[in-house]
């Protein structure tokens, strides 16, 4: 489905640290794919090259037969409205929007208004991610863990093929990560794509496959653990 | 909801922000608007009061003698050989320059000695609607002449001869009665008597003949060369006199008020507009983050750009129409305290207004370009990487 391939990526500051070694990945439909290793190993950069949010120096990512370097802005646009979603370690939700218009934001980028259809499939995702009778609160008086939700919800308002998650537990306690990671199982297992960074070993077992990243390279890539959760 | 619901959540969270921008921009078209309408009003005024004041151009016949000009027409002057003006030919010639619409009064006149009780008296034939343009700070005691035969005397005249109303003047072939006498003016009417111009011509033989012509130009920055040369050529055989440099000299000073006023009015807008950068510069940094996470699901950089532009053209739309609004009262209020003439003449306009508003919109929507075309630059990574 999504393939990455021999991506190299390094960043220029004041001196150069090449951060991507010529990585290879080749995420299957329908997958959990867990991206693991030390802290500044490439993980997040990989993932942020793969949605589309970061431009590698050479190599290339196809999605669906697509080579994404060699596509108009335009289509990369709509990759990102259709295709593809993201999800945070911070949420980045809007202070002043409600639960609903949060979630609603992908619909927002058009003169047309939001229709009826589109705000009662929104309100479905909402009780979907189990938030239900929250629409209209704002975030602040939401917990971190229904924070992360609201951004899930948003993430699947636009039915995406892949989703995309940077250490979606990050910010929160081990019980409220681990309801969130099994809500992402449950996407999953519903069809959903799913590639998802994270520090957190024990996570890997919600994994289809694992890869394993050091020093900008892959050291380990284990496949079909699923189920042992 | 739509793309619109984000700008207009953020004017409304911002309130404080909205408004000061709001009020800034206000006070901006406010002061532009009313410096418009008083200087446009004061120049209104100044350009009546001039027309007002008497004619700005004077035509006679051309003399090789001695120059006959009103003020120093006295009754030695009429024995020279004088010399005539065709009244229709002269009337028509000026009627039909090409700046004839600048031409608000042609005032024909024919001076003949009449007496009352053998003491000479010159008398002025006028037509009088056109000479009441021209002199309308006229008061009479008495009453207007309304037949061809009755006529006005200066006080100063009245006072010398002792001709009171209904005292008959003899002229040519005839006589005249005042009706009226002419309360003091401080110029040469005093002295005259004023008869009509048809009525002293066929008493004294004289149909068609005038001695000279003034005329009143309204000169709103019209060429007053221009009009002068043009009746010159029509009529080659007349001297012109145009009061030229005192028209000039009004017209060069109202000018000025309005370049003034019209700098003014750029800075004032100069300072709005780069306050409205300055505050969007401010808000496209403090929502980096969100921009970053709009293009990561999808928006374009010109959704983006839509965005801010679209919370800077409210505020200036509002500020458009208050400012309009505000200029459009205040200027009316000013005028009527400084009591100038002429404040009828500020319409309240809403085709102006759209126009004002729309200029305004479009202004804001500029200073906010840079900032908003910052913010299109934003890259989600550029500000997820940081956290
Ligand atoms: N925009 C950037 N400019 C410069 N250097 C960067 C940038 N983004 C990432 N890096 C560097 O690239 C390296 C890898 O960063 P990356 O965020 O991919 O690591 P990571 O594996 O996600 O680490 P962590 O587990 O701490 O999130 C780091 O050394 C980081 O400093
Ligand atoms: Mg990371």
């Amino acid at each position: 489905m999504l393939q990455a391939h021999n991506i190299v990526k390094s960043f220029t500051t004041d001196t150069t640290t090449n951060v991507l070694k010529g990585v290879t990945i080749d995420i299957q439909q329908g997958d959990f794919t867990c991206i693991v290793g030390r802290s500044g190993s490439g993980k997040s950069t990989m993932l942020n090259i793969l949605s589309t949010l970061l431009r590698p120096n050479s190599g290339n990512v196809v999605y669906n037969g697509l080579d994404l370097g060699k596509v108009s802005v335009n289509k990369i646009n709509k990759i990102r409205q259709n295709d593809f979603s993201v999800i945070f370690q911070s949420f980045h939700l809007f202070p002043y929007l409600s639960v609903l218009e949060n979630v609603l934001l992908p619909y927002l980028s058009e003169v047309t208004p939001v229709s009826k259809k589109s705000r009662a499939h929104a309100m479905q995702i909402i009780e979907r991610v189990g938030l239900k009778g929250k629409e209209d609160r704002l975030p602040g008086k939401l917990s971190g863990g229904e924070q992360q939700r609201v951004s899930i919800a948003r993430a699947l308002v636009k039915q995406p093929k892949i989703l995309f998650a940077d250490e979606p537990t990050g910010s929160l306690d081990i019980k409220t990560g681990k309801d969130i990671i099994e809500l992402l199982k449950e996407l999953n297992s519903e069809g959903l794509t799913i590639v998802m960074v994270t520090h957190a070993l024990e996570y890997t077992s919600y994994a289809d496959t694992v890869i394993e990243m050091k020093d900008g390279q892959i050291c380990g890539e284990i496949h079909e653990i699923a189920g042992s959760a | 909801m739509n793309i619109l619901t984000l700008p207009l959540k953020n004017l409304k969270r911002k309130l404080l922000r909205t408004g000061i921008l709001i009020t800034v921009f206000t006070v901006g078209i406010l002061s532009v608007v009313m410096l418009y309408n008083v200087s446009e009003t004061i120049g209104h005024s100044l350009e009546k009061k001039m027309t007002e004041f008497g004619a700005n151009i004077l035509i006679y016949p051309k003399s090789d003698s001695l120059n006959v000009s009103y003020g120093g027409f006295s009754l030695g002057n009429l024995s020279y050989s004088v010399k005539y003006l065709s009244e229709k030919e002269t009337n028509d010639s000026i009627r039909s320059i090409a700046n004839k619409e600048n031409i608000s009064t042609v005032a024909p006149k024919l001076v003949e000695l009449g007496t009352y009780k053998e003491q000479p008296v010159a008398v002025t034939g006028i037509i009088w609607a056109e000479e009441f343009r021209i002199k309308n700070y006229w008061a009479l005691d008495g009453k207007m002449p309304v037949n061809p035969n009755e006529a006005i005397i200066g006080s100063r005249a009245a006072d010398l001869l002792g001709i009171t109303i209904n005292s008959p003047i003899n002229l040519g072939t005839g006589t005249v009665i005042i009706t009226g006498i002419l309360k003091k003016t401080g110029t040469e009417d005093d002295n005259l008597i004023f008869a009509d111009l048809h009525s002293v011509q066929s008493l004294a033989g004289k149909q068609d003949k005038i001695n000279f012509i003034e005329v009143a130009a309204l000169c709103s920055g019209c060429p007053i060369d221009d009009i002068v040369a043009q009746i010159q050529s029509k009529l080659p055989n007349t001297d012109i006199n145009a009061l030229q440099n005192i028209v000039k000299q009004r017209m060069s000073t109202i000018n000025y008020v309005k370049r003034l006023v019209l700098m003014v009015s750029v800075v004032i807008l100069v300072i709005a507009c780069f306050m409205l950068s300055m505050f969007m510069l401010a808000s496209v940094n403090e929502r980096k983050k969100e921009i970053g996470l709009l293009r990561a699901i999808g928006y374009s950089s010109s959704k983006i750009f839509i965005i801010f532009g679209f919370e800077a053209m409210i505020i200036g739309i509002f500020a458009g129409v208050l400012g309009y609004l505000g200029g459009y009262v205040s200027s009316v209020q000013l005028l009527s305290r400084i009591d100038i003439e002429g404040t009828g003449h500020i319409l309240f306009d809403p085709a102006l207004m759209a126009t004002a508003t729309l200029f305004v919109a479009v202004l804001s929507v500029l200073s906010a370009a840079l900032p908003a075309l910052k913010a299109t630059k934003i890259q989600p990574t550029d500000v997820f990487s940081q956290i």
